[in-house]
């Protein structure tokens, strides 16, 4: 493979690359004929991250296929690095973008060099040999045209909203309706929720390019991931788009800038049902019990709406926001309400810190409820079943063994309480959580025809293998 | 118990803002003193280790366009909270070009004050964040407390020199050694110095002003000791971690900056901007 | 100000007296060589030398000449001595490290002799501050015996493209590889680090290069974390001399130009690492 970057895109290409580092920490590197695609994947498979650059954005672009199609060259140009070594090329994007006139990339199988040539000014040309393994292609499927909200901005917009969030959030909820999109910072349950400072910010949907909510939702996901997209989509100065559903299903965001590149970064999104109680088959009943009631709930009018919204914003954000006897005033009315709403009595402090958490799943679930679904948000097996608009699961067996594990023991899909926010992503790669993901790391390996580590398959023909 | 309060003057929140990071920059926690006419930032040194003590005085009329407080109760009209000024520091953060800004004290999950800051838009939209910054409330029978420091007799009293100056040999001295003697004398001269095994260095500050104090006793009024010498300096060993912090925090150029020294016991500083006021007390440390 | 310019007969017993209006014109050379603790400073009737040296592999060495001052006197024909060169720049910087436009601050620099300390006198805008630096007994200076009749390849160009070149060196490597030759790649700086090897090519036609004298091609390596400091020199100079002689050390001279036009020279002396290999891999 062989392709030379012209000098304006540069900056593009490193930037790229720098978004590509804030994801994960290998870089797999494949050039087909329609372009290079540069992918990665994070550790927890939470998110995952893919640049194509078609042809045009070279001023030279040969992706080392011979001219006679032969299936088995395939296996010659794939390859991954640490992102660590490619970051050293441009690591100073301030000095690249004034004095690198022209890159070349090589890939040297023999040598197994990937090898980094810029043509700077003054003559200077500085050569970068990077040492690479072979490895098989890294690909998540995701479809992005069947998700029922969609937003397009303007990265500007979303980087000034960011900015209201502390530098070391983690991670970021984004409420939506058709009226109204919000961002609240995500306050874990542990340590202690009461001693952590929460923001909130509401976008209106005529800020935004396009603003599409099929499903009123409430999706929580990394916010450093996503200010590492920000920073990207910045430098290009074109649109972001912004596709998601609920709850648990990942969010995609990307650019499309026509011919020249494509960027698109799935990062998975805080499932909902992460119990608080040890009596976890009580919750799910309840969850289903409440499933059918809260439909309606969620179709009534405005005030409803903002009341059930400011539960489910609580419920995200900490059970222990709930009180039992609090009926009034949520982050929203003190927005719009000037008068004196809230009353602090001194004694009743004390007492708010003990505060019963089952009646929080009900009116939680009353919000998460797509009108027009008729599965059980909180069945992880249900999910599986039908044709999914977002990642698939890895292999059929183990999308299988996902669906006997969910039907026996549902509970246990659900993330231990008090386990730290990443494990609580459902890992999109397998649909399921970390710990069961192991389970069926073994499966796979056990089957030798895929003992390699293909993260995902797309094929559902393929049941036939099982 | 109600507060809630609008700035609606960009001048007046940026002076608020670079108040707020001074007092981040010195301390990690404090309480603020809600009154019907001022805000009192206070550091007790009953509460922190070191004997730092910090009293930072706000009039609420020079910020405040809206002010409606409902203290504890009607003979004690006030609030009293401990919180973390960096968590308002942050919040103030976007707010440094905003339409206005509302503090209220509310109650969310627990007692939270609560910052909304309208930011400026290109659009016609209108684009609010909040803030709920969790806090504490100090109740009535701890407030004795809070109260401002008693100050001491002093035997010098002097107008610093621009604290610029001050900041850059401080700092350089501070990779030297960790105390500094800072002494002064009526006469309007100060002096920095350190010392070590291997090096001395000592800064001199000449023609500064003695502002009369009426904290400090006229010798006819104390014991028979005669008129001391006003070229005899008082000294004062202190922390110079400490009294760096203090000088770099500074984001408000103070119009008066006094320092007073009660040698062997304590170095009193009082800045003066605009009618807000900050007392910064620090212990005598002995060698 | 008026205080050090003129010269009272108190300053008549001192070994050596300095002074200058602008201290940074003594400090920035200093910090351009400011590697380790400890320093020795030459001063004779010409002016001073400080030198720094590490592993008795490197050596650098800054010149401030006594043009530079505008009231230089040494007596004796050298005066040597060892200091500490953080306190030293601590003390020349304590009014801050950076420049204030239209600011300056003054410096007399006293010495008594052997076994006194360095008294320094600082004054910045009516502020004055004095320090009192000890002074240690001073240890023999390497001889790199370095010198133009053995000079094998030489190359003298602006700083500025080398900056980039060396501030971003990788120092996962432990050598910093040269190659200087007649023809292409005709001068060559390459690391050997955890990602893989990099290569910096210079072409002797390059608008950077100001002289090209290249006898033969001649490969050397350096240990990296001793070359590395000579970043901060590099950064302060205009433009760059290196040199390589027969035995392979190397000899970097960097011009620096003060804040008053006036030029100063610093420069570094290195030895090539012993477990050398021309093989470049």
């Amino acid at each position: 493979m062989k392709c030379v970057i012209p000098g304006v895109n540069i900056k593009v290409f490193g930037r790229a690359i720098h978004a590509l580092s804030k994801i994960g920490e290998e870089l797999y590197i494949e050039p087909l004929a329609h372009g290079l695609a540069l992918r990665t994947v994070n550790s927890s498979r939470s998110a995952y991250a893919c640049f194509l650059f078609s042809p045009t954005f070279f001023q030279h672009y040969d992706d080392g296929t011979p001219p006679i199609s032969d299936q088995d060259s395939d296996d010659a140009i794939r390859c991954k690095i640490a992102i660590k070594s490619c970051l050293t090329v441009f690591k100073s994007m301030s000095n690249v973008e004034k004095t690198v006139e022209k890159c070349q990339i090589t890939l040297n199988v023999q040598k197994a060099r990937l090898v980094f040539k810029l043509y700077c000014k003054h003559g200077i040309v500085k050569t970068h040999n990077l040492a690479f393994i072979e490895c098989e292609t890294l690909q998540a499927v995701f479809s992005k045209d069947m998700c029922p909200n969609q937003l397009t901005a303007q990265p500007r917009l979303l980087c000034d909203t960011v900015i209201n969030f502390q530098s070391n959030q983690e991670e970021v909820s984004l409420i939506v309706s058709p009226e109204k999109i919000t961002f609240k910072n995500y306050v874990d349950d542990e340590p202690d929720p009461s001693k952590v400072v929460h923001t909130a910010l509401n976008l209106d949907p005529d800020e935004f390019d396009n603003c599409q909510i099929g499903v009123d939702t409430d999706i929580t996901f990394c916010l450093k991931e996503f200010r590492a997209v920000l920073a990207f989509a910045e430098i290009t100065a074109m649109p972001l788009n912004i596709k998601f559903e609920t709850s648990g299903r990942p969010i995609v965001l990307s650019i499309d800038a026509d011919s020249a590149f494509e960027a698109n970064f799935v990062l998975a999104t805080l499932a909902e049902s992460h119990s608080q109680t040890g009596n976890s088959s009580n919750a799910t009943t309840q969850q289903r019990t409440a499933s059918t009631g809260s439909r309606s709930y969620a179709s009534r009018g405005r005030l409803n709406r903002g009341r059930s919204q400011n539960q489910s914003n609580n419920y995200t954000n900490s059970n222990h926001n709930r009180f039992p006897d609090r009926n009034k005033s949520s982050n929203d009315a003190d927005l719009m309400d000037d008068d004196f709403d809230d009353e602090i009595l001194v004694p009743n402090i004390a007492r708010a810190a003990s505060v019963p958490e089952t009646n929080t799943k009900q009116s939680h679930t009353g919000k998460a409820f797509p009108p027009c679904s008729s599965r059980s948000s909180l069945n992880t097996s249900s999910q599986d079943d039908r044709p999914s608009p977002v990642i698939q699961p890895t292999l059929h067996q183990s999308v299988l063994e996902d669906v006997h594990a969910a039907d026996d023991d549902e509970d246990e899909d659900m993330p231990v309480p008090g386990t730290p926010p990443q494990k609580k992503f459902r890992s999109m790669f397998f649909g399921m959580s970390q710990a069961s993901s192991a389970v069926s790391q073994e499966t796979q390996d056990q089957n030798g025809s895929r003992s390699h580590r293909q993260v995902l398959v797309e094929d559902t023909d393929e049941e036939e293998e099982d | 118990m109600r507060f809630r309060g609008k700035i609606a003057d960009i001048g007046c929140i940026q002076h608020f803002t670079r108040i707020i990071g001074t007092l981040s920059k010195l301390i990690k926690v404090c309480v603020l003193r809600i009154t019907p006419s001022n805000w009192y930032f206070i550091l007790s040194e009953k509460l922190v280790s070191g004997g730092v003590h910090i009293w930072c005085e706000l009039p609420q009329g020079h910020f405040f366009d809206e002010y409606a407080l409902e203290g504890v109760s009607e003979e004690a009209n006030e609030i009293f909270l401990e919180l973390a000024p960096e968590n308002l520091t942050r919040a103030l953060k976007t707010a440094q070009n905003a339409k206005w800004i509302k503090i209220k004290l509310t109650k969310k999950h627990s007692p939270c004050l609560t910052f909304e800051v309208d930011l400026p838009t290109l659009s016609s939209h209108s684009r609010t964040v909040v803030h709920d910054i969790p806090v504490t409330v100090i109740p009535r029978r701890h407030w004795e407390d809070y109260e401002e420091p008693e100050v001491p007799q002093f035997d010098v009293t002097i107008a610093m020199p621009q604290l610029k100056i001050l900041k850059n040999v401080v700092d350089k001295m501070k990779n030297l050694s960790n105390y500094v003697i800072l002494s002064a004398n009526q006469n309007g001269e100060m002096k920095l110095m350190v010392e070590t095994d291997m090096v001395s260095v000592s800064t001199h500050f000449r023609d500064l002003v003695n502002p009369v104090n009426k904290d400090r006793v006229p010798s006819s009024q104390s014991s028979d000791a005669p008129e001391p010498d006003p070229h005899q300096f008082a000294e004062a060993r202190i922390d110079i971690r400490k009294f760096a912090q203090f000088l770099t925090g500074q984001q408000v150029n103070p119009t008066k900056v006094i320092c007073n020294i009660a040698k062997k016991k304590v170095v009193h500083f009082f800045l003066l901007h605009d009618d807000v006021s900050l007392q910064y007390f620090m212990p005598v440390v002995s060698s | 100000m008026a205080l050090l310019t003129q010269h009272d007969d108190s300053e008549n017993h001192y070994v050596m007296l300095a002074k200058l209006d602008n201290v940074r014109n003594v400090s920035n050379i200093l910090k351009a060589i400011h590697f380790k603790e400890t320093a020795t400073l030459f001063a004779s009737s010409l002016g001073i030398k400080v030198t720094v040296e590490d592993s008795k592999c490197v050596q650098a060495n800054a010149f401030i000449q006594e043009g530079v001052f505008h009231y230089f006197n040494v007596k004796d024909e050298q005066i040597t001595f060892k200091i500490n060169l953080t306190v030293f720049l601590e003390c020349l910087t304590i009014f801050g490290s950076t420049s204030m436009p239209g600011i300056s601050t003054s410096l007399k620099m006293c010495y008594a002799g052997y076994g006194c300390p360095l008294v320094l006198v600082l004054e910045e805008e009516g502020v004055l501050t004095d320090c009192t630096i000890k002074t240690l007994e001073p240890d023999e200076v390497l001889d790199f015996n370095f010198c133009s009749s053995n000079v094998i390849n030489k190359v003298i160009m602006k700083s500025e493209c080398l900056k980039e070149a060396f501030s971003e060196l990788d120092m996962t490597s432990d050598v910093l590889q040269i190659l200087m030759s007649p023809d292409p790649p005709y001068f060559r700086l390459s690391t050997f680090g955890n990602a893989g090897s990099t290569h910096s090519d210079f072409p002797k036609d390059s608008d950077m290069i100001e002289s090209f004298t290249c006898t033969q091609t001649k490969t050397n390596r350096y240990k990296i974390s001793l070359l590395k400091p000579s970043v901060k020199a590099l950064g302060l100079s205009t433009r760059v001399s290196i040199r390589t002689d027969n035995r392979g050390f190397l000899s970097l001279q960097y011009m620096i130009k003060n804040e008053d036009g006036q030029v100063c020279f610093v420069e570094y002396y290195c030895a090539p690492d012993e477990d050398e290999d021309d093989e470049e891999s």
